[in-house]
């Protein structure tokens, strides 16, 4: 006779495990991918109806919180406006003491106007504007802004292809960064011209994406005329031998030159010259410019010098050489890199460098300047969820809270968060860029193994 | 190939306990962060009104009066940085909580309590975490009640204040650190008027 089946002891009288039993399971690497696949991968975030609804949610939510600041006049676009006047009413922009006599009859002197210190033709562009009293110009400035942002949202999704990408989150992530930005606020608040320069900039490499290098050259341009930063991408293109390109955008530079000298004269651009050699040669900076490097919000490595030999009471003068001693040591660390990322023709990869570096080598990098950073961060997280290189996603996160949510005070060295996490972003996107997939790790598993 | 998996990995309790512990890191981090935050805040803001007040003093030095700057805040517009630049070595108009400084200089304001009865008398404030005065009053009998500990949040909202190069009012470890460097804690105007209408 044959004994009754004993039923092990891992089981409850209905046969299903104990639950301590479930909570001794053991959970490998490849079972928590595999769940974050379940959920980085769900058919829910592609779902066009959600999709919809979320970005519409968010954009609504953003336009919400901006449309406050229509009930007053910025902090920085006075600046543009003045200048504006000035120029049609031939004064010189960059003399300070007249400039700020117009400022005043323009705004009253308990408003604070900040010098000007644009190119002309960023004056001349606001001509148009200027026609406005004060508070209607900063109304239609502040829905420019808007317009702008959501153009550079609609180049991103187009640029990084993150309608065609495996997962639905890179664009919601896209549109999550709208919300409760601070330098995007700010910029927004202070009636900057980021998200212009940003839109040129992005406009211009989908162009030269569609092979039309003249076109994209031209907005590169309009771009630099605008902040000068974007340069950085004619240096760049100009170590990867592109040379027809830089040649059509020092041709679309001098037609954007000579328009703006037949429209309001060549004094102008005199005097920004003049400033220039004054400020830069010369080094009699005004006013404006001596304290930037002391100001808490200036989060340039220059700054950061400044207030680090200020904390020790050391002379301030030591802080350009510590910058450069700073700069030469991260090229020395990195110069059999610097060879191969020249060489590279990943549009989005040398885009999300290009925009990263000017933060780190201006005097003068303002909080509202991290704006730009919303670029690579976009990036890295498309390569995260592309890739499924999830333990990258914590150092990721902290970065991208650090310059997008850190509040904008704070004593020294805590003052300069954005600056570290900015600095630390680009090990961070080489990191991220150059790590194998899981995909392609598995598929040379398979190789090695037949 | 299969058993060498199952052998890898951790259980679900050691993975609920780790979770639990970054969390609690994470937390505690957060905390003692924001404290740092705040503590390195109100010391920057501290050393600037220290530099600011050596500055005017070494102004007065060479002129016989303080800079003029009756009204309050400050900014880089004003004459009053135009004028004490060259002792400065730095223009920077805002404490470390992004709010103007506030310096009354010259005889006839009155402020906190205090009062300034010659040219070259100055006040030099900050407002704190806020940005709002606090309506504190100095008692010249008791000129210790300046003092404040830094135990709560809003603590940091409190304002500090120097009069003459001396602190009147601000957390002890930097009232201790001026006592044990032998700066006198009287500032010696013991007429100061209660009237204290902050301007």
């Amino acid at each position: 006779m044959l004994e009754p089946i004993k039923k092990p002891d891992t089981e409850n009288k209905r046969g299903r495990p104990s639950s301590i039993l479930f909570l001794k399971k053991k959970v490998t690497g490849t079972d928590m991918t595999a769940y974050l696949d379940g959920l980085v991968f769900h058919p829910l975030w592609k779902k066009r109806t959600f999709v919809w609804i979320f970005c519409v949610l968010c954009s609504a939510v953003f336009i919400v919180s901006i449309i406050p600041h229509s009930a007053d006049i910025d902090i920085d676009s006075p600046s543009y406006y003045t200048a504006a006047k000035g120029i049609q009413k031939g004064i010189n922009i960059y003399e300070e003491e007249r400039f700020q006599s117009l400022a005043d009859q323009t705004f009253g002197r308990s408003m604070i106007v900040w010098p000007f210190i644009y190119p002309p033709l960023t004056a001349q562009i606001f001509i148009p504007l200027a026609l406005l009293n004060p508070l209607d110009y900063s109304r239609a400035l502040l829905l420019i802004n808007i317009l702008a942002t959501f153009l550079c949202v609609f180049l991103l999704a187009d640029l990084l292809k993150l309608g065609s990408h495996p997962s639905g989150l890179p664009l919601l992530f896209l549109f999550s960064m709208l919300l409760f930005n601070f330098p995007l606020y700010r910029t927004l608040e202070f009636g900057q011209l980021n998200m212009w320069v940003m839109a040129s900039v992005l406009l211009s490499l989908r162009l030269d994406k569609k092979d039309r290098p003249f076109l994209s050259s031209f907005f590169l341009m309009l771009a630099v005329f605008f902040k000068i930063f974007p340069a950085v991408f004619l240096v760049f293109y100009l170590l990867q031998k592109r040379f027809r390109y830089v040649l059509f955008a020092v041709f679309n530079g001098i037609g954007m030159l000579l328009i703006s000298v037949v429209v309001s004269g060549l004094s102008h651009w005199i005097n920004y010259v003049r400033i220039l050699f004054k400020s830069f040669i010369l080094g009699e900076k005004p006013l404006y410019f001596f304290d930037f490097t002391a100001f808490l919000n200036n989060n340039s490595l220059k700054a950061f010098f400044t207030q680090l030999l200020q904390h020790f009471n050391m002379p301030r003068s030591s802080a350009s050489l510590l910058v450069i001693l700073f700069l030469a040591g991260s090229i020395i660390l990195v110069r059999k890199k610097i060879r191969s990322f020249i060489q590279i023709r990943d549009q989005n990869f040398y885009m999300s460098v290009l925009i990263t570096l000017p933060l780190l080598l201006s005097s003068m990098s303002w909080q509202h300047h991290f704006v730009s950073l919303i670029v690579p961060f976009l990036f890295m997280f498309s390569l995260i969820v592309e890739k499924r290189t999830y333990s990258l996603l914590i150092p990721f996160l902290m970065m991208y809270a650090a310059v997008s949510y850190f509040p904008p005070y704070g004593g020294f060295p805590f003052n300069h968060v954005r600056l570290f996490a900015t600095v630390l972003c680009l090990p961070l996107l080489y990191r991220i860029y150059f790590t194998n997939s899981k995909k392609e790790l598995r598929k040379k598993e398979l190789f090695n193994a037949v | 190939m299969g058993e060498k998996i199952d052998k890898a990995g951790m259980s679900l309790i050691n993975l609920c306990l780790r979770g639990l512990i970054i969390v609690f890191l994470l937390v505690f981090g957060t905390i003692f962060f924001i404290r740092a935050r705040n503590m390195a805040t109100i010391r920057s803001t501290a050393a600037d009104m220290i530099r600011y007040s050596t500055a005017i003093t070494d102004y007065i030095t060479d002129h016989g009066v303080a800079p003029t700057n009756p009204f309050g805040p400050i900014h880089h517009k004003k004459p009053f940085i135009r004028e004490l630049l060259p002792y400065l070595g730095m223009a920077r108009c805002m404490d470390w909580w992004r709010y103007p400084f506030r310096i009354w200089t010259g005889a006839g304001n009155r402020i906190y309590g205090l009062s300034t009865t010659r040219d070259n008398d100055f006040i030099i404030a900050s407002f704190g975490k806020k940005g709002l005065i606090d309506g504190w009053k100095y008692d010249p009998g008791d000129p210790d009640r300046g003092g404040f500990p830094l135990i709560s949040t809003s603590d940091f909202e409190r304002d500090i204040v120097l009069m003459n190069g001396e602190w009147v009012r601000a957390p002890f470890f930097i009232l201790d650190k001026n006592r044990s460097s032998g700066q006198a804690k009287n500032i010696g105007h013991k007429d100061g008027d209660e009237d204290g209408s902050a301007r």
